[in-house]
């Protein structure tokens, strides 16, 4: 990690400035971003069919 | 001498430089700001189908509205954007005439990971792609909130939002990528013009509504054995008509971002476009908007005299002249959505009777209005061109007719068949019981009025 330039300025950065935009992240920030909607969706689903069962 | 021209061509180029930036902030603010305009639709689809479902629904149908921004947004980071820059020639996945289309563009520009994960985040050379997207998105979230509208009072909330991610995420973005990018098939082939996207959004959200409504049946009561229809009215028609005019205002910011600033590496030109690069400016939109809100609305007047009719009739006026708000004259646009305002109710009747209950008349709103608009620019915009540059394919009826023909196949493709898995593992609909309960007191902790809906005394003199 690490702040990867001299200062922070527009006349100090230039590109990507975004925390592990330098260090090939990205695909690990992604995939956890992703598995977290689709865990959401199964936990929700989940409670959801629960409360469904006490009103068959 | 010298010095001194040495010094004024300095000069000149200093003010060059910071009219450059002024138009590159310009740009960005300009798209920046039409996501919270944006933003205001949902806040009225919101209101419009909580106050249009009976008292025992209304926070659960707000849920859904809720729960389909927040995936919606994520969908679109991770796959829509890719799923717009990628398909534009069709499923080939090849690159199109200007180049900025294809997977292997696509793959470089619109992946949050690896080398273009620098287009999708904060990045001090790019002033556009961040913005761009997120007016994008929001045209995703806007599809997803129109087909809400319809289902509401008997959907599962987790199928719901599954939906509304296969909608926002894949469904009309491939009708955005085919007819509106300046490389889609649909817009080279066959001169295919949707500026305000009464097709590729409209059209498209509400022919999957109609997919999934098929699938999804009919609200309890809302049919008689005999076939007749009931009336089951919401709790709140002042909540739903203002729901209704916010929805109207969110627009400005819809249509807004459907124009190209000009002056940027990316622009058509110097000065605003259309996004195929066609001329246009703000001035066509205000007046095309505007008079075509107005036409909706006393269309609807002249033969209901409900106000969920009238507003309604705002929207569909807007939706009929949508494809044509940059090149329509106001007073054509007027006669043209006066039209849509007249036909809404008598053809939300004709799905009625054909066995559909769209709650909100979503499927007729977005729907019949996004296909009668796409067909009178094929009437009264035939022969304009339908893309800039020379030899560009026009606009005619045939091709319009072609355009809707694919953004209906597209929305009620997929929302029939997604709806149809869902429904077949048990993810579409809630249980009778439940439905009959009320969705609020099965699922919801919390309640929308606990205190009743009381009058309260006039203060004394």
């Amino acid at each position: 990690m690490g702040f990867p330039f001299e200062n922070a300025s527009w006349d100090g950065v230039s590109g990507v400035i975004f925390v592990g935009g330098t260090g090939g992240h990205t695909l690990i920030y992604s995939v956890i971003a992703i598995g977290i909607c689709i865990a959401a969706l199964l936990f929700g689903n989940s409670i959801e069919a629960t409360k469904y069962k006490k009103h068959k | 001498m010298e010095e001194q021209l040495a010094e004024l061509a300095a000069q000149v180029a200093a003010i060059e430089a910071k009219g450059n930036m002024t138009n590159t902030m310009f740009a960005e603010t300009y798209y920046y700001l039409s996501i919270p305009l944006m933003i205001i639709i949902h806040a009225g689809f919101l209101a419009y189908e909580m106050g249009a479902s009976r008292a025992k629904n209304a926070l659960s149908s707000g849920v859904k509205n809720i729960l389909a921004i927040a995936f919606v947004i994520p969908a679109f980071y991770f796959f829509g954007w890719w799923v717009y820059w990628g398909f534009p020639t069709g499923f080939s996945l090849s690159e199109g005439p200007n180049g900025i289309s294809g997977a292997a563009y696509a793959n470089s520009i619109a992946w949050p990971w690896g080398d273009s994960a620098a287009y999708m985040g904060p990045n001090t050379e790019d002033q556009i792609d961040g913005v761009f997207w997120g007016a994008f998105t929001l045209f995703a979230a806007t599809t997803a909130s129109i087909m809400s509208g319809a289902v509401i009072e008997r959907i599962q909330t987790v199928g719901f939002v599954i939906l509304a991610i296969i909608l926002g995420g894949f469904s009309w973005t491939l009708a955005a990528a085919w007819g509106w990018h300046a490389d889609g098939w649909l817009v080279q082939d066959w001169g295919v013009h949707d500026f305000g996207a009464a097709g590729l959004v409209h059209a498209v959200a509400a022919f999957f509504a109609l997919g999934v409504l098929i699938n999804l049946g009919p609200r309890i009561g809302k049919f008689n054995a005999d076939g007749t229809a009931n009336h089951l009215a919401g709790h709140n028609m002042p909540f739903t008509a203002t729901g209704l005019m916010l929805i109207v205002v969110g627009f400005w910011g819809f249509l807004m971002a459907c124009l190209v600033v000009g002056g940027e590496a990316w622009s058509w030109g110097a000065n605003f476009t259309t996004i195929y690069g066609t001329p246009t400016n703000l001035g066509a939109l205000s007046f095309n908007i505007l008079m075509g809100v107005s036409g909706g609305i006393i269309g609807a007047w002249l033969f209901t005299r409900d106000p969920f009719w009238m507003m309604s009739g705002a929207l569909a006026g807007l939706i009929s002249v949508a494809s044509g708000l940059d090149i329509y004259f106001p007073s054509l646009t007027f006669i043209i959505a006066i039209v849509a305002g007249i036909m809404l109710k008598p053809a939300a009747t004709i799905l009625e009777n054909m066995g559909i209950d769209d709650a909100v008349g979503a499927v007729t709103v977005h729907g019949t209005m996004g296909i009668f608009g796409m067909l009178m620019l094929g009437i009264f915009a035939s022969g304009y061109p339908a893309l800039t540059g020379e030899g560009a394919p026009t606009v005619s009826f045939i091709g319009q007719l072609v355009g809707i023909v694919v953004f209906v196949a597209i929305g009620f493709s997929t929302g029939y068949v997604s709806s149809l898995i869902l429904k077949m593992v048990g993810m579409l609909r809630v249980p009778e019981a439940a439905e009959i309960a009320g969705l609020d007191t099965v699922k919801v902790p919390a309640q929308a009025y606990p205190e009743g809906i009381m009058a309260s005394p006039p203060a004394s003199q």
